[in-house]
């Protein structure tokens, strides 16, 4: 049975609120860079374009996002805040264990605990799996159809 | 020749335009998302459910925190069917990226077009909240403390409540997980089913935690799209961000108004975009070779 009660509604509600803010700051400020770069006239790309050589794809080293994100690079920044927008929810979830355990409240630090592992396992084990066995040459031969030019 | 900054305006626009009416007539906008994308800007289906699926978890968060302050929303009952959810979401996001790499692409687009025409009826016949709340607990609610009260504004009293078949509720929120992995949709009418309807739960309650909920499910399939390259940033950009101020517009400036003439509105558009989502499945579906090997026979 659960212990003691502590109010746990406003630490996720300030998680949640927080975490989208940010993302959605860092999300507009990399849509005005990359317009910017698209004005300048040296990277002026069609939409086909993006598709077809899949530009701007997520990078999966850190450094190389940290670099960009410095440059102002625009797709590094939105890179950035879609990825903090992922982490909102799984960092909630990581919160709610520790409320859980503050509350003494032991099958839900259980609950949890499998919630988070699920997650986790979507972000480190499947995602990679799926970017491996990537659908590059599917893409690529549907890019041509949908996009003859 | 679209440009890509014709692409992020325009986009942003229609995002905005799909996250307000979605929010007025209480479906979210992101159901929009998918079929503009593949049949207007011609992305791939993967790369569209991408961007939708990122646009559901900043939605769900964004509302989601005004109403875990109010404590409406149902933690432990959101954690406990997020088990469910979660996993589905995982299956699903694997389900449709193999489908789409075997060269079955054309089953997501009919599965998509049958949502939306479902979605579309839903709409049009929608059923009045289930009044009947359960207030005793059973062995399962009692175990797992999936009970709860919160003070009901329009009553002005506080209600209890306790779930009641939970291995029904669980069945459908595990549904409504995979849907959401597979198609990039939060699929919040499914989930607010499983807790009004099945487990029996107020609908204030339901909503509320199912919205809490859509962000937590929708994690679990971003994950797989996002690290698997499935998220462009170019592509996902203006949907986030506009998909997140239309429906925040839409909850704070017109609170709970569902004018008729909108709900008709939006059930055209769910009608059209359901209809050219299965006619482009069925186009590009093996039948349409088979069909066209007929017809040279009988000819």
């Amino acid at each position: 049975m659960p212990g003691k009660q502590v109010d746990l509604n406003p630490v996720i509600a300030n998680i949640l609120r927080y975490g989208v803010t940010i993302s959605t700051i860092l999300i507009v400020a990399g849509i005005l860079l990359t317009a910017l770069e698209d004005a300048s006239g040296s990277s002026a790309l069609t939409l086909s374009q993006v598709i077809r050589t899949d530009y701007g794809r997520p990078t999966l080293d850190l450094n190389v996002l940290i670099s960009g994100v410095i440059h102002l690079d625009g797709v590094y920044v939105v890179q950035l805040g879609l990825l903090v927008l992922l982490a909102t929810p799984v960092i909630r979830v990581a919160a709610s264990i520790l409320l859980f355990l503050a509350e003494n409240d032991w099958k839900y630090v259980v609950i949890t605990f499998v919630v988070l592992g699920i997650l986790l396992f979507s972000i480190f084990i499947v995602g990679p799996y799926e970017a491996h066995n990537g659908a590059a040459g599917v893409v690529q031969t549907l890019r041509i159809v949908n996009h003859p030019e | 020749m679209i440009t890509v900054t014709d692409y992020l305006i325009s986009m942003f626009f229609i995002s905005v335009a799909a996250g307000l009416i979605g929010s007025l007539v209480g479906i979210g906008g992101g159901i929009l998302v998918v079929p503009i994308l593949t049949l207007v800007y011609h992305v791939p289906i993967p790369f569209a459910i991408g961007a939708s699926i990122v646009s559901v978890i900043a939605t769900s968060s964004g509302s989601a925190s005004a109403y875990v302050r109010d404590r409406i929303t149902n933690l432990r009952v959101g954690m406990f069917l997020e088990l469910a959810t979660t996993t589905g979401a995982v299956i699903g996001a694997v389900v449709t990226l193999f489908l789409f790499k075997s060269g079955l692409q054309w089953i997501i687009f009919t599965a998509f077009g049958a949502v939306l025409m479902f979605s579309a009826y839903d709409l049009l016949k929608r059923k009045v909240a289930d009044t009947f709340t359960n207030k005793v607990p059973d062995k399962i609610s009692r175990t797992l403390s999936l009970t709860g009260s919160y003070y009901d504004s329009a009553l002005k009293t506080e209600l209890q409540y306790a779930a009641t078949r939970v291995p029904a509720g669980m069945s459908v929120m595990f549904c409504a997980g995979m849907i959401s992995g597979l198609l990039g949709i939060g699929s919040g009418a499914l989930k607010v089913l499983g807790m009004d309807t099945m487990m029996k739960l107020p609908f204030k309650v339901s909503t509320t935690t199912s919205n809490f909920m859509i962000g937590v499910t929708a994690a679990a399939s971003t994950g797989i799209f996002y690290i698997g390259g499935y998220v462009n940033p170019i592509l996902a950009a203006p949907v986030a961000v506009g998909v997140v101020i239309g429906s925040l517009f839409g909850t704070r400036v017109l609170i709970r108004t569902r004018p008729k003439s909108l709900r008709l509105l939006f059930f055209v558009v769910l009608l059209i975009l359901g209809l050219e989502m299965i006619q482009r499945g069925v186009s590009i579906a093996p039948l349409s070779f088979l069909i066209d090997f007929l017809r040279v026979v009988a000819t």
